[in-house]
């Protein structure tokens, strides 16, 4: 095992996870959901760091919580009907219709309230559960390729989003300083719009910047098809030129920052966009438009496997049952092949990729184990173990491969390397 | 001037994102024309299908979307445009339907045309689930519902015959299309949640529960009742309201400071030159 502190691939966290909430979903046994909400807490309780989004995890409890009570009061309120009646409520009924709302509350009721509940809130948990134990930045950073704009995307979005505070306080703060009204009914349009416009203004400079050292670029259209040419053979009025003479703007521009980075080791990983300047940029050959072709007949085809295979989940009777299930996992295998496809155009390496080691794999196998054990408990186990009924009134039942199924989920609280402290995770 | 887009929608895109508009439809709606046969055993686990299958969807739409080659100038537009609507949407959470996040995707899709529409729908949903802590099976289907309204705010005419349709005119559809999205937004996340929430697993008489394989019109009145009690009337309203009040307050000015953006960032087609 590595003694080393390390902060586990979120990848791994995602699929363990995504493994617990599947099998949540196949049981409505609240003692079965219960441990595995216990899991899940005892893992998040010794893995996670002391980052912003670790913290959350409160927040997901109470929201499972939450659902429950409201699946209860549903249940209870709206939807009574057993024959255990605990107590009764005055009815309200619409004049002149069926449409009644309260009455009597029924033990049954309450149960299979709580039951359904359960299921919704412990899955609501284990998400919870990942958000906490995975570094949101690291997942953003493992980006697929073929989305590589969608993930710079949402990279501008946080790292503009505490930028944004800052200008709420320095426009506000010339607001007070200027003389005249300053009368609440103005604050929205005093306020939102110049950060509004302050904001769009320096998106522009932004993209110039991001222009400037091939962020966000994928295919260099400005540089004919088939054209070799290093920077320096390029005449002086070419396009790309352009940002070569941001070199000579004054001091303080914004672009200038970037220029900062210049003074960087030679083996900095940020030279790496440096080196996107002098290189041929071959991407828009026709080899990598035939490939473009492809992929997007792959993403048709996947998405067309998709929606076949979905409806025929709803209505069975449309196609034999293992056909839908077939064109779902064909319809992901395709998907997955033209994402991969649509990656390869994109000429971006990743910095510090994250490992994928023997503790990564334990964790995901562990949580995709739970899922096959209720499945195959599902399936071949006991009436009633997984749905007990709520007829009866009775303990549900409970079984030693349900315990240990959940028990192995809890092996990554012990057999993962133990998460870095916040100051080392500033990297 | 005629509207350019940042996020160029092509033929294949056009397809593609029709194509899984009408899924997503399928995915909100399935309660209402699901078979429930009972020996069928997989129409119980549809919304956990769904649940994972619509990220898929999602994440191939934007694959596609992108194709057509973004530069650096939409990105940063998009990401700004995200920050600003992960910051305003926890200003209206939980204060009784006070939604302050449809007004900016209305306008950006009015000005930005269809395809920014939909890409910033998903972004802003995305962004501010990672930066508050909102990620949960929910998400993929905030994000679809969010980037219909930007797709629908950039389908609405943008002239009338050869004249722009600009000023109160230009607020006027706004304003009605926001409390259209307003409601249709409501009633599709209801939907959503509807089977989650009051499933009839009990044989209960309920008005408002979802029977499945009950026929369409059972289920839609049940659905409606459900809706109209638990939020339509308050929570649906009150983003109806809010809408209206933001565009018709700050509408102009966010128009005129967006199109300005537009234009200086000059999303015109990229010069190409030839080689002689």
């Amino acid at each position: 095992m590595n003694n080393r502190q390390r902060a586990l691939h979120p990848g791994a966290w995602w699929l363990w996870a995504i493994g617990l909430a599947a099998a949540a979903s196949r049981t409505t046994n609240p003692l079965a959901l219960t441990l595995i909400a216990a899991v899940c807490c005892l893992v998040v309780a010794s893995r996670r760091s002391d980052a912003p989004w670790a913290l959350a995890f409160r927040m997901y409890l109470g929201v499972a919580v939450f659902v429950v009570l409201l699946r209860l009061g549903y249940h209870a309120l709206l939807a009574g009907n057993g024959l255990t009646i605990l107590f009764e409520l005055p009815e309200l009924c619409w004049p002149g219709s069926d449409l009644c709302v309260l009455g009597p509350v029924s033990a049954e009721a309450v149960l299979s309230g709580i039951y359904s509940g359960m299921q919704l809130g412990v899955m609501i948990v284990c998400v919870g559960a990942a958000n906490a134990l995975a570094n949101p930045k690291r997942l953003l950073s493992a980006t697929p390729g073929a989305v590589y704009e969608l993930g710079s995307v949402i990279v501008i979005a946080c790292a503009v989003f505490p930028q944004l505070a800052e200008s709420v306080q320095r426009v506000s703060k010339a607001r007070q300083l200027r003389s005249g009204r300053t009368h609440s009914r103005h604050l929205l349009r005093e306020v939102f719009l110049p950060v509004f416009a302050d904001a769009l203004d320096r998106s522009l400079n932004l993209a110039a910047a991001m222009d400037g050292r091939g962020y966000g670029r994928r295919n260099t259209s400005c540089i004919p098809r088939g054209d070799t040419r290093t920077s320096s053979e390029i005449p002086e009025h070419h396009p790309t030129k352009f940002f070569d003479t941001l070199r000579g703007t004054p001091e303080h521009h914004p672009t200038k920052f970037f220029d900062t980075l210049r003074g960087t080791p030679e083996h900095h990983p940020t030279k790496f966009f440096d080196t996107l300047r002098g290189t041929p940029e071959r991407v828009r050959d026709d080899d990598a438009e035939s490939s473009a072709k492809v992929s997007s007949v792959l993403i048709v085809v996947a998405v067309l496997a998709l929606c076949v295979g979905s409806y025929s989940i709803l209505d069975s009777s449309a196609m034999p049952g293992g056909l839908g299930l077939g064109l779902l996992v064909g319809g992901l295998l395709v998907a997955g092949l033209g994402f991969w496809l649509a990656g390869l155009r994109n000429p971006h390496t990743r910095y510090r990729p994250d490992p994928w080691r023997g503790p990564e794999s334990l964790t995901a196998i562990c949580g995709i184990a739970v899922a096959v054990v209720f499945v195959a408990l599902d399936r071949y186990g006991p009436d009633g173990l997984l749905h007990p009924p709520v007829g009866g009134l009775s303990w549900p039942q409970f079984s030693i491969y349900l315990l240990a199924g959940v028990l192995v989920a809890a092996l990554p609280a012990f057999c993962t390397p133990a998460p870095p402290s916040s100051q080392e995770e500033e990297r | 001037m005629s509207r350019v887009s940042p996020v160029p929608i092509g033929p294949k895109t056009a397809v593609l994102l029709a194509l899984v508009s009408v899924a997503g439809l399928a995915m909100f709606a399935w309660p209402l024309f699901a078979s429930a046969s009972p020996d069928s055993g997989h129409t119980s686990d549809a919304p956990w299908i769904f649940v994972l299958i619509l990220p898929v969807l999602v994440l191939l739409v934007m694959a596609q979307l992108t194709e057509g080659g973004m530069d650096a100038k939409a990105l940063a537009m998009l990401g700004v445009l995200s920050a600003i609507n992960a910051v305003l949407r926890p200003l209206g959470a939980g204060t009784n339907g006070v939604e302050t996040v449809y007004f900016l995707l209305i306008i950006a899709g009015r000005v930005f045309g269809p395809g920014f529409g939909f890409v910033l729908g998903c972004t802003s949903l995305f962004a501010s689930a990672l930066l508050t802590a909102g990620v949960g099976p929910w998400l993929s289907f905030q994000m679809v519902a969010c980037g219909w309204v930007g797709l629908g705010a950039g389908l609405l005419p943008d002239r009338v015959g050869k004249r722009l349709i600009r000023g109160w005119a230009e607020l006027a559809i706004l304003v009605i299309y926001g409390i259209f999205a307003a409601y249709l937004f409501g009633l599709l996340m209801n939907l959503w949640f509807w089977p989650f929430i009051a499933t009839d697993t009990m044989g209960d008489q309920s008005i408002f529960s979802y029977v499945p394989g009950a026929p369409i019109w059972e289920n839609l009145r049940r659905f409606f009742a459900f809706s109209l009690v638990t939020s339509t009337a308050v929570w649906d309203t009150g983003r109806a309201i809010t809408t209206t009040v933001i565009l018709v307050v700050l509408g102009p000015s966010i128009l005129a400071i967006l199109r300005r953006a537009s234009r200086r960032a000059a999303f015109d087609p990229v010069i190409e030159f030839a080689q002689s």
